[in-house]
């Protein structure tokens, strides 16, 4: 981890939120485009969420302060970590798979920001990551929540009885 | 005269309306999102850019960028995208393409495309497979992999295009995975300002005909020692690795074949000039 300054770690605060409503806006295209609406419909919430997250951190921030070249992003993954893999979509996806894999991307988020507080070189650093891990633990529990409520997947979701293949 | 210029354009000024209409997952998505990515960085405006591709799942990328596109005929995406380079070396022109496209039935053309040297570059979304035919074995697909158009697998030793580039003269090479957007970006990016003919491979999962490779994340690495100017050195590297080091591997410094003549203006005699013994 090699954010060591405050500007920093907003930036990657803002990018984080940023990219992962684009992610969102992109799986709902997916979704959509294999007539799964009803995970294109969920995941534009979510990225609705997350664009009003970004916007926030606008707000607050000053959009200018906000942005970093491209190669200075640091996550410690090959992508930001509440973006939802591409390679974890399948045109079939049910909706409580759906929100675990935004839980995971919550946890991701949360992870990212404790190990940040707990390397911080400054107290300055440290409390502003404490507080972004507070933010993501809240985001965490509204999506355990909003799981609780879904019915289970059925069992063998991902099977087609028209499968791409059929020899 | 073509220029990069400071130019506040972002990845999406690139994409189109048009909504791919790959399998969700696939790793063609975030191909796309680097290419674009990385030509908001060139500077250059949509207009001033060609993507050029043949036949496939992955050549029907052009149709979702906002630049000049020409969605070709199988296999034929480098000499159109050649040709295009040489009669307009103002634009800024890309080949995008699949394994089975630019191995297969490209094969030849990839060979001379990279013995050419023309200044372009030259994308292969590999999956190891023909996705869009629905599943039959590439030149890259492993011997062993047991599927339902090729039962037991074909027991074909695969092709190997980054030491095949690097034999006939290809000028930059690389290879990038699709779950690395940001890096595949950069990769993209480096390959197109480099002159002459660069060719970056990336492992692109069809997550519908070769599910199993969606744990290609966890394989993935970056090469362990640095690019190389010495072409031999490089290919010895790329034979002898695991096919999931990723980065630059070979940049050389061949100079980029130009005709003496401007191809847009030329008449037959021009051209008949560079055969005459
Ligand atoms: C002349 C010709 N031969 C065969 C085909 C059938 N065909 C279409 S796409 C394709 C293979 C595509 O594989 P690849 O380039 O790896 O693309 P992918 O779909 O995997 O992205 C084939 C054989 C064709 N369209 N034209
Ligand atoms: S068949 Fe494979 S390569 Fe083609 S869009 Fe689907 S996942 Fe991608
Ligand atoms: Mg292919």
């Amino acid at each position: 981890m090699t954010i060591t300054d405050v500007a920093t770690l907003l930036a990657h605060a803002h990018a984080m939120e940023q990219e992962a409503a684009e992610r969102y806006e992109e799986l709902a295209a997916q979704m959509y485009a294999v007539n799964n609406s009803k995970i294109g419909d969920l995941f534009t919430k979510l990225a609705e969420i997350e664009a009003k997250h970004a916007a926030q951190l606008s707000l607050e921030h000053g959009a200018a302060n906000l942005a970093l070249t491209a190669s200075d992003y640091k996550w410690n993954s090959l992508e930001s970590p509440e973006a939802i893999p591409i390679g974890e979509m399948h045109y079939l996806l049910p909706e409580r798979r759906a929100m675990t894999l935004a839980l995971a991307a919550e946890h991701r988020a949360l992870a990212f920001y404790e190990r940040l507080a707990d390397d911080a070189p400054n107290e300055k650093l440290r409390a502003m990551a404490a507080e972004f891990a507070a933010d993501e633990a809240t985001h965490v529990r509204i999506v355990q929540a909003w799981l609780l409520r879904l019915e289970a997947d059925v069992e063998n979701w991902h099977e087609d009885m028209d499968p791409p293949v059929s020899l | 005269m073509s220029t990069e210029t400071a130019c506040p354009l972002t990845a999406r000024d690139y994409k189109s309306e048009l909504k791919p209409v790959w399998c969700p997952g696939c790793g063609d998505f975030s191909v796309l999102m680097a290419i674009t990515k990385a030509l908001a960085e060139t500077g250059r405006r949509p207009e001033e850019i060609a993507v050029i591709s043949g036949i496939g799942c992955s050549s029907r990328l052009p149709a979702y960028t906002n630049c000049y596109g020409f969605h070709g005929v199988h296999g034929r995406a480098l000499p159109l995208a050649a040709g295009l380079k040489l009669s307009r070396p103002d634009l800024l022109v890309i080949a995008a393409g699949g394994d089975g496209d630019g191995y297969s039935i490209g094969g030849n053309h990839f060979l001379h495309a990279c013995r050419r040297n023309v200044d372009l570059t030259y994308i292969v979304m590999d999956n190891q497979v023909y996705g869009m035919t629905k599943g039959q074995p590439s030149p890259t697909t492993p011997p062993e992999w047991d599927s339902a158009l090729a039962p037991g697998g074909t027991g074909l030793r695969p092709f190997h295009p980054l030491v095949i580039a690097l034999a006939a003269g290809a000028n930059f090479v690389a290879r990038s995975f699709s779950g690395d957007p940001a890096n595949t970006a950069q990769l993209v990016l480096e390959a197109i300002r480099h002159p002459g003919f660069s060719l970056i491979e990336i492992l692109s999962p069809c997550v519908t005909f070769r599910p199993e490779d969606r744990n290609w994340a966890k394989r993935v690495h970056p090469a362990a020692v640095d690019e190389t100017q010495d072409r031999a050195r490089a290919a010895r590297r790329v034979l002898t690795d695991d096919g999931f080091n990723t980065g630059i591997l070979f940049r050389g410094d061949r100079p980029p074949y130009q005709p003496p003549y401007n191809p847009a203006e030329a008449g037959p005699v021009d051209f008949e000039v560079e055969f005459r013994p």
